[in-house]
């Protein structure tokens, strides 16, 4: 019997899920198809894993060095069987949560890969979807007003650089890990590359990053690069920057040995094992778009503003759409495309409110423009920058290094951009984020209230640098 | 005036150089006044010295103690964990230096004079400045008093080598076996709470019928369940009557129910307050009005009764917060410097270093329907925050106060990790008038903390994504 909808969804990651429950909350009869578990990739193979992993990481770190602070051990060891464990129970937590939340909304999971169907029996538009069921039942057929595409990415691998399990590793492998290498090449210095290099460190792993680009995180602002990569330098990380790896030089045996063109010279690297980082891929296949109109460029499915494909009742939200491919912007684009279905007139997303975050030790945030990107913009830049060296609560958390940047427009006195690094920035970020939204000029930052003693401060005081009234500098 | 005495002149005189008084000094030079502060003891005063800075350090050695201790739960173990006291001490007296150092360097670097002494009123435009040798006329055009406050001592219970205050429950070389606090407010709290980390026996002793006044049962339930989990009891309704003095240690004497009990205790720490430094200023010689509480009374200015003095900080009315000093030192300098600036803030926020951590600005739940205000408070847990639960610590909530007819946000309570970093935002959000529909459009970045403040604003409006309704 086939079941119709007014809306189904292709996909239960992030985007998916709370498509669904915002459109359960307007009224909207919904189903949800997956193929493997909701969460998608955010909550099994990305965000919270690894931001679990890194939370073992960082307390193996700093458990370590207690003894500048007074607290000694005699010795501090990692259980990498437990780490994992602790990990995987706060997955099944939040998995529950999900599966709750869909009951609760009363939206359908249809536990299968969907695939759209063209012109049909079921309706004489595309959009009609058929569920191969994972429990190979046969298919079932559901028929929606409104379809959803929430397929997400997976991890992009290179030519001779194919995932094996043993030696050649993506994110979604590594996550698994059993036991904690000696050593590892990360390709890739990216804010994935980065946090796993951070994070492998602080577990004591000798890690060497290869990066293409002339700076690691070369999305963020260049001093927030010149930074990590002075921190990740001090911690023992290798990094070659404007580093070509050559994957036909891939040997493989008691551990990996590949070369990689680093400014002009052939460099061989050895370890362990390789954790190929290079970007995701929006997945796109097998779905059934060439049964419709939706057009793919650069294998990212084309939307309007409002997420509407080609087919203007088929949606498409997320990584398979391209752009920033974080989860909170799957999950707000969801709900526009969703408000837009219920006939609502969502606000468009303005991309430069996104705040960024990337969870290594230190941490690093932004939102906004950089100072760069401003420049090029055409903006007559100002910019203030202060340090946590003069913030009380900084030197008692023993992470002083970092800092943070403003970077404002000289004639409306606008915030464009605010870019951290240093301890619990990724906290911080909201506030940036917010006097973003509210096209606040830094003295209307620097005039709220930043309680003592706080790194907020921090905040308080760049604002202050931005027109050089800093208080502490 | 003595004979041969030559008085100094300068612009505008500071006295005392904690958060509120050198803030004051560095915003009036940077605004091109002549600026000379005077300090008694350390540049930095109590924040730096003897209170947040600190009393910081202790509970985060205290917070690495436990973590160590508590990990292996996270897969990292920690073998003979313990605490070198003398080192916290050692690395702590590190800190507070590192940062008073920054003061005086920030304060010479703005050109400000530092001069050491007690400053005492001779007219309204003439204090003289005394060390223990020497004494100097100062006459200034404008004066900002922000001598700070100190604990008070109660009657029947007087300071002594056992009976401390913050300053002295501080700088104890060793981690005492037995301690009863006096007084459940934030020092008290915080204080006992270090202590109880490293795994002294604390009691705490408080007054009222809850610990840290202001904050609603809910939080304070969650940093009583913290204390107990550290072996520490929390007696409310007591009234202590009197402290003996042994040979090793002490008994309190306390009342409650009705009935007196007896505590022995190896220190006791006096927390009940703070009172101002105003009485040995010559503030009458100057004709400057205090209250009976020796507050100095100011207007929106923070000027006093005479009209080219100022008061700022715990001297005045309201919370004693370094952060409220700080803004104020910065209001009365820009008024010195001819600017027309008034203190026109919603909300000061403040923080509790408890565990979990607390954090409020603006109104609470009950503050505003004291003031008639029908207001929405949306409840939000850490519990449904995946970085929360990454961090190991997803104990507490958030609750945002709107107005009920139009969304406005007046208010926000937090318990929980990272609380007293995540009120800057809601600071932020008061002041610029926003609503909670605004907090909910914006879109706050995955996975942290602040996302939990994204949702609170969703409970708000009725919809939320990861909480049932």
């Amino acid at each position: 019997m086939a079941q119709e909808y007014d809306l189904v969804i292709l996909g239960g990651g992030t985007g998916g899920y709370v498509a669904a429950i915002r459109a359960s909350q307007l009224g909207l009869k919904t189903a949800v198809i997956e193929k493997e578990k909701l969460g998608g990739t955010c909550l099994h193979k990305g965000c919270i894993p690894s931001k679990a992993l890194l939370r073992s990481a960082e307390v193996f770190a700093t458990a370590k060095r207690g003894e500048e602070f007074g607290v000694m051990a005699k010795e501090v060891s990692i259980n990498f069987g437990k780490v994992q464990e602790r990990k995987n129970k706060i997955v099944g937590q939040l998995y529950q949560g999900v599966q709750h939340l869909m009951k609760q909304g009363k939206i359908d999971v249809y536990k299968g890969t969907g695939r759209i169907l063209g012109p049909s029996i079921f309706s004489p538009m595309p959009g009609t979807i058929s569920v191969e069921m994972n429990n190979g039942e046969e298919n079932e057929i559901v028929i929606p007003k409104n379809v959803i595409i929430a397929t997400g990415s997976r991890p992009r691998t290179l030519p001779g650089l194919e995932p094996d399990r043993e030696f050649v590793l993506t994110s979604d492998e590594a996550l698994e890990m059993e036991f904690l290498p000696k050593s590892i090449i990360i390709l890739g210095g990216g804010i994935i590359g980065i946090e796993w290099a951070s994070m492998l460190s602080d577990f004591g792993v000798d890690v060497t990053v290869i990066e293409y680009a002339e700076r690691i995180i070369p999305t963020e602002d260049k001093e927030i690069s010149r930074e990590m990569h002075r921190q990740m330098k001090r911690k023992g990380v290798k990094i070659a920057t404007s580093a070509k790896v050559l994957p036909e030089t891939l040997q493989k045996g008691g551990g990996v040995i590949i070369s990689a063109e680093v400014k002009g010279v052939q460099k061989e690297f050895k370890a362990e094992k390789i954790l190929v980082s290079v970007g995701r891929l929006a997945n796109v296949e097998g779905i059934g778009l060439e049964n419709t109109e939706i057009q793919v460029e650069n294998g990212c499915i084309a939307v309007n503003e409002y997420f509407q494909t080609k087919e203007s009742h088929i949606y498409a939200i997320g990584d398979c759409i391209g752009g920033l491919q974080l989860a909170h912007v799957a999950a707000r684009e969801g709900i526009v495309a969703v408000e837009h279905i219920a006939g609502q007139n969502p606000s468009r997303i303005d991309y430069s409110l996104v705040s960024k975050c990337i969870y290594s030790n230190p941490e690093a945030a932004s939102v906004g423009f950089s100072e760069d990107e401003a420049k090029e913009k055409g903006y007559k830049v100002k910019v203030g920058k202060f340090s946590f060296r003069a913030i009380g609560k900084a030197l008692v958390f023993g992470e002083s290094d970092g800092f943070v940047k403003i970077v404002a427009d000289e004639e409306t006195d606008d915030i464009l951009g605010v870019h951290m690094i240093g301890p619990h920035v990724t906290d911080m970020i909201s506030e940036a984020g917010l006097a973003r939204v509210l096209d606040a000029s830094p003295w209307e930052v620097a005039h709220t209230i930043h309680p003592h003693p706080t790194l907020s401060e921090a905040i308080g005081e760049a604002a202050l640098a931005v027109d050089g009234k800093a208080i502490h500098s | 005036m003595v004979v041969g005495d030559f008085p100094i002149e300068t612009e505008t005189l500071v006295i005392g150089a904690g958060p509120g008084g050198y803030v004051a000094a560095i915003r009036a030079a940077q605004l091109g006044q002549k600026v000379t502060i005077v300090e008694k003891g350390t540049v930095g005063g109590v924040c730096l010295n003897v209170g947040c800075i600190p009393s910081k350090a202790l509970i985060s050695a205290g917070h690495r103690y436990e973590t160590a201790k508590q990990s292996d739960s996270i897969g990292i173990i920690a073998e003979n964990v313990k605490v070198d006291f003398s080192k916290v001490q050692e690395w702590k007296a590190s800190v507070v230096k590192k940062l008073t150092g920054g003061v005086e360097g920030l304060l010479k670097g703005n050109k400000v004079d530092i001069v050491r002494g007690e400053a005492y009123f001779v007219d309204a435009n003439t204090v003289r400045v005394m060390d223990e040798n020497s004494a100097q006329t100062y006459k200034f055009k404008n004066a900002i008093i922000a001598t700070g406050s100190r604990p008070i001592e109660l009657p029947s219970i007087k300071f002594s080598k056992r009976v401390l205050d913050s300053t002295g429950a501080l700088s104890l070389q060793e981690i005492p076996n037995k301690i009863v606090v006096i007084g459940g407010g934030y020092i008290g709290i915080e204080l006992g709470g270090a202590y109880a980390s490293f795994g002294s026996q604390v009691t705490i002793l408080e007054a009222a019928d809850d610990i840290l006044h202001g904050f609603e049962k809910q939080m304070t339930a969650l940093v009583k369940r913290n204390l107990k989990k550290k072996g520490a009891e929390i007696i409310t309704k007591a009234m202590a009557k009197g402290v003996a003095e042994k040979e090793n240690g002490v008994v309190v004497t306390y009342e409650a129910k009705g009935e007196e009990k007896n505590i022995e205790a190896d220190y006791v720490f006096v927390m009940v307050g703070r009172r101002p430094n105003t009485d040995e200023l010559g503030l009458e010689q100057a004709g400057i009005e205090v209250n009976e509480k020796g507050i100095i009374k100011t207007d929106k200015q923070c000027r006093t009764s005479v009209s080219n003095i100022f008061a700022i900080g715990d001297v005045v009315e309201g919370l004693d917060l370094a952060h409220k000093a700080s803004y104020e030192g910065k209001i009365a300098a820009e008024v010195i410097a001819g600017h027309n600036s008034e203190i026109d803030y919603l909300g000061i926020p403040s923080v509790v270093f408890s565990d979990p951590e607390l954090a409020s600005v603006g109104y609470t739940e009950s503050q505003a329907k004291e003031d008639g205000i029908e207001v929405i408070a949306a409840r939000f847990p850490f519990g449904a925050n995946g970085r929360a639960l990454s961090l190991n610590s997803s104990e507490g909530f958030m609750k945002l106060v709107t107005r009920k007819d139009d969304g406005l946000v007046i208010g926000a309570q937090i318990a929980g990790p990272s609380a007293s970093d995540m009120i800057a935002e809601l600071g932020l959000a008061i002041e610029a008038g926003m609503t909670a529909e605004d907090l909910a459009m914006t879109i706050h970045a995955h996975p942290t903390l602040g996302e939990i403040t994204m949702e609170a604003a969703e409970v708000a409006l009725g919809t939320p994504i990861h909480i049932l309704k």
